[in-house]
């Protein structure tokens, strides 16, 4: 399903570093079907990259999306593995890789299931080349 | 490491004001107050960290001048690694100028043979805007003739813009040891992040250490403009208390972020890519930090 031919890492010296572009482009390979944006995105919510037609609401929803995932992981940590969320207009899901978030949404036409499998296919791919990298 | 470096020029050239600036955090409007300066004023100014330059700022009034030459000649002129010799563009007395000025030549010569030289013809913003190129060449000719064997470099400054700055980023650049290596890993961290631009100042005089450069800009005097306006910010939130760290400036057509960078250096990334989004490029400097941190420890010499 995923097919990138750069490394979303990059060395320098002994240290890992992201290149943003090529995680845009994976990101982008997920924005079908009816899916509106990918993005990954730090615990805090501040995107790291992002793919898709409307990226308009982004933002937003990066921030909501983060502090809800952050409630139910201070419940019980480490215990969250998917978060699906029904909305109004639209549905939202997302998933985690390494200390990272991964978000997918989409209109109301779009099945939760489908954007459940772009989180998944989008966290194993990326749980590799993430995991190398250190975060504060 | 102490480096020394001379700082000479007639009585009023404007040589104690330029460092009050670069080294002490004056802004231009500070420098209406400082007096003459009596014999030798010796300032240890820390840069880089470990790099100590000994600046000496030697009073320009006749008889210390005299003084330098005959009596202190070798105390002065031994060691030194930079002569930076000042020169009041307006100066109705040109021939005793370059008369002192060949002193120096001789006594560097004679003591310090292998210092590198640099003559700032300063206070032009005293000349009307359209002379400027001509008499600035002009003088440099004229220089560069009286030099030899020396070969120096000249700059025209003016403290009322950031052409001081230019001159000194340049002094300072000519001091710094394994300066291409830094300019290598800098080159490396630019591309990975695909930035247009790294640049590296001294943390304290915001002076342009090194830098990268992917996409050619068309200003070639922006790293001295952003130099001094990011000192002069940096100047005015402290004096409203605040202490300046780090920024990051958004336009429609690119992102700058400054920021605290090694103990010594802050660091300034220009991305002019609209889909490449902060955290990402923020996450990165924090690699490019670690990085850089790790290297200076190894190679004490860079003093960074």
């Amino acid at each position: 399903e995923m097919c990138i031919r750069d490394s979303i890492n990059a060395e320098y010296g002994d240290q890992i570093m992201l290149k943003p572009r090529v995680l845009t482009q994976v990101l982008k390979q997920t924005t079908s079907h009816g899916v509106k944006c990918s993005l990954v995105m730090d615990p805090d919510g501040s995107i790291l990259a992002a793919a898709g037609e409307d990226t308009s609401n982004s933002k937003i929803i990066a921030a909501i999306g983060s502090n809800i995932w952050k409630s139910y992981e201070l419940h019980k940590p480490g215990s969250l593995n998917f978060l699906l969320i029904d909305c109004l207009q639209g549905k939202v899901v997302m998933g985690k890789v390494s200390k990272l978030l991964v978000c997918v949404y989409g209109d109301d036409k779009v099945e939760a299931g489908m954007l459940k499998a772009k989180v998944a296919a989008l966290t194993e791919y990326l749980e590799e080349p993430l995991k190398q990298m250190v975060w504060k | 490491m102490k480096k020394k470096v001379l700082l000479m020029g007639k009585s009023g050239c404007g040589k104690t004001s330029m460092r009050s600036i670069i080294f002490a955090n004056y802004i231009a409007r500070d420098t209406m107050r400082l007096g003459a300066t009596i014999d030798v004023e010796h300032s240890h100014v820390r840069f880089l960290g470990n790099l100590v330059l000994n600046l000496w700022d030697c009073g320009g009034q006749e008889a210390f001048m005299e003084n330098y030459f005959s009596s202190q000649r070798e105390h002065i002129f031994r060691n030194v690694e930079v002569l930076i010799y000042v020169f009041d563009i307006e100066s109705k007395e040109l021939q005793k100028d370059l008369r002192y000025y060949r002193n120096c030549l001789e006594a560097i010569i004679h003591n310090s043979k292998e210092a590198k030289v640099f003559c700032l013809l300063h206070k032009m913003d005293l000349l009307a805007l359209d002379q400027r190129e001509q008499i600035f060449k002009q003088r440099e000719t004229e220089l560069k003739q009286i030099s030899i064997p020396l070969k120096i470099t000249c700059f025209r400054t003016s403290i009322w813009d950031e052409t001081l700055y230019k001159a000194w980023s340049s002094i300072v650049y000519s001091l710094i040891p394994n300066v291409k290596l830094l300019e290598s890993h800098l080159d490396k961290f630019c591309q990975i992040v695909e930035a247009d631009e790294v640049v590296l100042f001294e943390r304290s005089t915001f002076l342009v250490i090194s830098h990268a450069t992917h996409k050619p800009h068309r200003d070639i005097h922006r790293f001295e403009k952003i130099s001094n306006i990011i000192k002069q910010f940096k100047l005015s939130c402290s004096k409203s208390q605040a202490q300046f760290q780090s920024m990051e400036v958004r336009n429609s057509n690119f992102a700058a972020f400054i920021d605290v960078f090694t103990a010594n250096t802050y660091v300034m990334v220009i991305m002019s890519d609209p889909t490449i989004q902060s955290a990402a490029t923020l996450l990165n400097i924090a690699v490019a930090r670690n990085h850089f941190t790790k290297f200076i420890q190894k190679n004490n010499a860079m003093n960074l």
